[in-house]
């Protein structure tokens, strides 16, 4: 879900990072889409040995993703074949929280793992060899065995993985697939994936590659894969070979020679989204239940993998026991406070009688919290309790109805109802009775995943408010901040404290505001 | 407690009437058999075939010797609507039985409100009936209130963020409500509704959200509400 504010504010983190250029490049793939070479030479009007330049640094950094696209040719004309590059607005959002990532490998894995982690984000992708003759060189360590043995930690948690095929090939649907395709989705609603989502999907490497070490340094000699393994070679990719010199153009993102690692988002979408599930259950439950629901989550992995499952991996209540006993706090705990914490969690059980909890449920929760606190601040006490008597039902109420339910005044709560169906937070009808005695009801609902888009909407709007509102007051004190610190006496001390006061008060708020992002955009 | 017992007295039936004509008589049998729910003037007319003008003369009388009282109708404000003085308009005419004329009777709903959540905090967790009983052995109120009405206040209180509303799981804190039984429970100051990121900043509520801009009129760098904020 990228609005235009979201891309407004992946376009400044761009800019802040790599410059005017590369932010021109990746706004106008932002806004268009996937686009070739060409395109985005004639939409953007820079010249195209820069816009190539652009586009290394964005695949560098995993901003973009590169694929082969098979097109249908004109009358008698073969398929035509033609490299695409699509924005990963996702990955250019995380580039706001990589100092969550790497706390969170800190705190998981220790600061041998943070540092690597650090250095990569840093330089986006690298070679293994690379990784670990940086931090050696950077900790003056001459134990090359243990950052090697750090990286191998980062890789086994997945927060490390393989770069993806740095140019997957997307052929044409045969004629079958596309028949069984469209008479699927009539039938059984299934969403049909866009040509990106596809190209995403398919350049990730297979789950047994994806975070192999192999025994030598790093390189991989594509040619040797090839040898070993011929018959996992699909037809596409074999005419991926063939088309593979179109790439050449633009070098560094043709056939990868050597094993490129990156950080694996989507790891740390999953850990920071259990442990967003985790803090909220602490305070509308207790500890109780949040160290049940962590022993549910930290202990086991989904083997579907993705960052967003809707259920936690079934447990039975033995293993969660035992789990909960590995805590210190949970050793208090008896099998039957266990269980009631697993009521309360609304965990469900399978016919094997295993627990697992609704994630997206608890989600949910944490979702309609912070738009309620949004409307309490908004518009006050009486739309905070409208909003939660709507949003528990997703039907029409009538005014009346409303008014009698939170035991407020007629004219007080349609007016606030007026206000909030203004903001586009509600929808309304008007019906009236036939005649002779006309009457007229107004009937209000609330349309959530509108009120979800909107709210998220805004605050990637906030978010680079708070971004520029940062710079701005760096900049109003640039000579103070200039000076060397023995030449800040008198007055300056304290207006040197003020911007830190300023400086903390904003960032603060610019990573909690995050996490709620993250909230409605990747959990 | 003082006003939450004064509302809603009983009805008390009246043994003297004061000497009445015949129509006078007629008119306030009328009215009177329609107890809580009153009759409209046009019906009176309609009904018992008298004179507007007499029925109009016959309902002063009878207003004067304080047999009968006029009602609002929080529905139809011109429609006059006319009771015995021993009844108390029922919900349509009021608007509901938290409501006076169509506004909440904010002097019951208040102390009954927090003696709801007092007997509640008191008993850990119960069922809306468990409520009920124990507002009703307090002795506070000198009105029937049934356990229905009572399970309206509790409903708002949940939607009003100060009880939590769940389901019996059978044991523990539970362990004397059936399982699968609706019941409350007091919020507790940590779990109330904490400031969102989204509210806590000036932005989240700002009205010019969709007119500011880095290099606009409204912007960041200039914003009246980021210089309250930071006014450190
Ligand atoms: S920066 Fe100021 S004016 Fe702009 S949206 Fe935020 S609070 Fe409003």
């Amino acid at each position: 879900m990228s609005t235009q504010r979201g891309i407004r504010l992946a376009v400044h983190l761009i800019d802040s990072h790599f410059g005017h250029l590369v932010s021109k490049v990746c706004e106008c793939l932002l806004l268009k889409g996937s686009l070739t070479l060409n395109q985005i030479v004639s939409n953007t009007g820079l010249p195209r040995p820069d816009v190539k330049k652009c586009l290394l640094v964005l695949i560098q950094h995993n901003c973009i993703q590169p694929f082969t696209l098979e097109q249908r040719g004109g009358f008698e004309e073969g398929n035509n074949v033609s490299i695409h590059y699509t924005p990963l607005f996702d990955n250019i959002l995380h580039r706001l929280r990589f100092s969550k990532f790497v706390l969170l490998v800190m705190n998981k894995l220790g600061k041998e793992c943070a540092d690597l982690l650090q250095g990569l984000l840093e330089h986006g992708r690298l070679t293994m060899e690379l990784i670990i003759r940086r931090a050696a060189e950077s900790t003056k360590t001459e134990a090359p065995d243990a950052v090697h043995d750090a990286f191998k930690r980062l890789v086994g948690a997945r927060f490390v993985e393989r770069c993806p095929d740095s140019e997957p090939f997307i052929e044409l649907p045969t004629d079958e697939e596309a028949t069984t395709k469209n008479r699927r989705s009539k039938f059984a609603k299934v969403v049909p994936q866009t040509i990106e989502q596809r190209a995403i999907a398919a350049a990730i490497p297979m789950e047994a590659k994806r975070f192999l070490i192999s025994c030598d340094t790093g390189s991989e000699d594509t040619t040797e894969t090839d040898k070993d393994a011929p018959s996992i070679l699909s037809a596409g990719e074999k005419r991926k070979r063939d088309f593979s010199e179109i790439d050449d153009e633009l070098g560094a993102a043709g056939f990868q020679k050597e094993v490129l690692w990156r950080p694996n988002f989507e790891e740390f979408v999953r850990c920071l989204r259990h442990k967003a599930c985790i803090v909220h259950e602490r305070l509308r439950l207790d500890e109780g239940a949040a160290i049940v629901l962590s022993a549910m989550l930290e202990s086991s992995r989904n083997p579907e993998g993705g960052a967003v499952s809707r259920y936690s991996v079934p447990m039975s209540l033995n293993a969660i026991y035992e789990e909960v006993m590995r805590t210190e706090v949970g050793r208090t705990m008896t099998l039957d406070h266990v269980r009631t914490s697993l009521d309360q969690l609304g965990c469900t059980k399978n016919a094997d009688d295993l627990y697992s909890v609704d994630l997206s449920n608890l989600i949910q929760l944490c979702r309609n919290e912070e738009v309620e606190s949004f409307m309490l601040k908004k518009y006050g006490g009486v739309a905070y309790m409208i909003f939660r008597l709507l949003s528990k039902e997703s039907r029409f109420f009538e005014t009346d109805k409303i008014s009698q339910d939170i035991l407020k005044e007629k004219v007080e709560t349609q007016k606030i109802l007026f206000q909030m169906w203004q903001d586009n937070y509600l929808s309304m009808e008007k019906i009236s009775t036939p005649a002779p005695k006309t009457n007229h009801f107004l009937l209000w609902r609330i349309n959530q995943d509108l009120v979800w888009k909107q709210v998220l909407d805004g605050m990637y709007h906030a978010a680079l408010n708070l971004i520029n509102r940062v710079s701005f007051e760096l900049n109003k004190e640039q000579e103070l901040r200039e000076l060397p610190s023995s030449r800040i006496t008198g007055v300056l001390v304290s207006r040197k404290a003020r911007l830190l006061k300023i400086r903390y008060c904003l960032e603060s708020s610019l990573m909690r505001l995050d996490d709620a992002i993250m909230l409605f955009h990747d959990f | 407690m003082s006003s939450a017992t004064a509302k809603r007295k009983r009805p008390e039936p009246k043994s003297l009437t004061p000497p009445l004509t015949g129509q006078e008589k007629v008119i306030y049998e009328l009215i009177r058999s329609r107890r809580e729910e009153g009759i409209w003037s046009k019906d009176i007319k309609q009904e018992t075939d008298i004179a507007e003008a007499v029925v109009n003369k016959c309902l002063k009388v009878l207003i004067v010797k304080k047999l009968v009282k006029e009602v609002p109708n929080y529905q139809n404000k011109g429609k006059k609507i006319y009771m015995a003085v021993e009844y108390q308009p029922s919900e349509a005419l009021t608007g509901g039985f938290w409501y006076e004329n169509g506004k909440p009777d904010e002097e019951s709903i208040e102390p009954i409100s927090k003696l709801c959540t007092g007997v509640l905090h008191n008993m850990g967790v119960g069922t809306v009936e468990d409520i009920a009983n124990a507002v009703r052995n307090t002795r506070a109120l000198n009105f029937d209130c049934p356990t229905m009405r009572i399970l309206q206040l509790v409903k708002a209180l949940v939607l009003k963020g100060q009880l939590l509303e769940m389901r019996s799981t059978g044991y523990g804190e539970f362990s004397s409500i059936p399982v699968g039984a609706v019941c409350y429970k007091c919020v507790t100051k940590t779990a109330l509704p904490k400031a969102g990121a989204f509210a806590s900043i000036p932005c989240g509520v700002c009205p010019h959200l969709s007119i500011c801009t880095p290099d606009g009129l409204v912007s960041p760098s200039n914003c009246v509400y980021y210089g309250k904020w930071l006014d450190f």
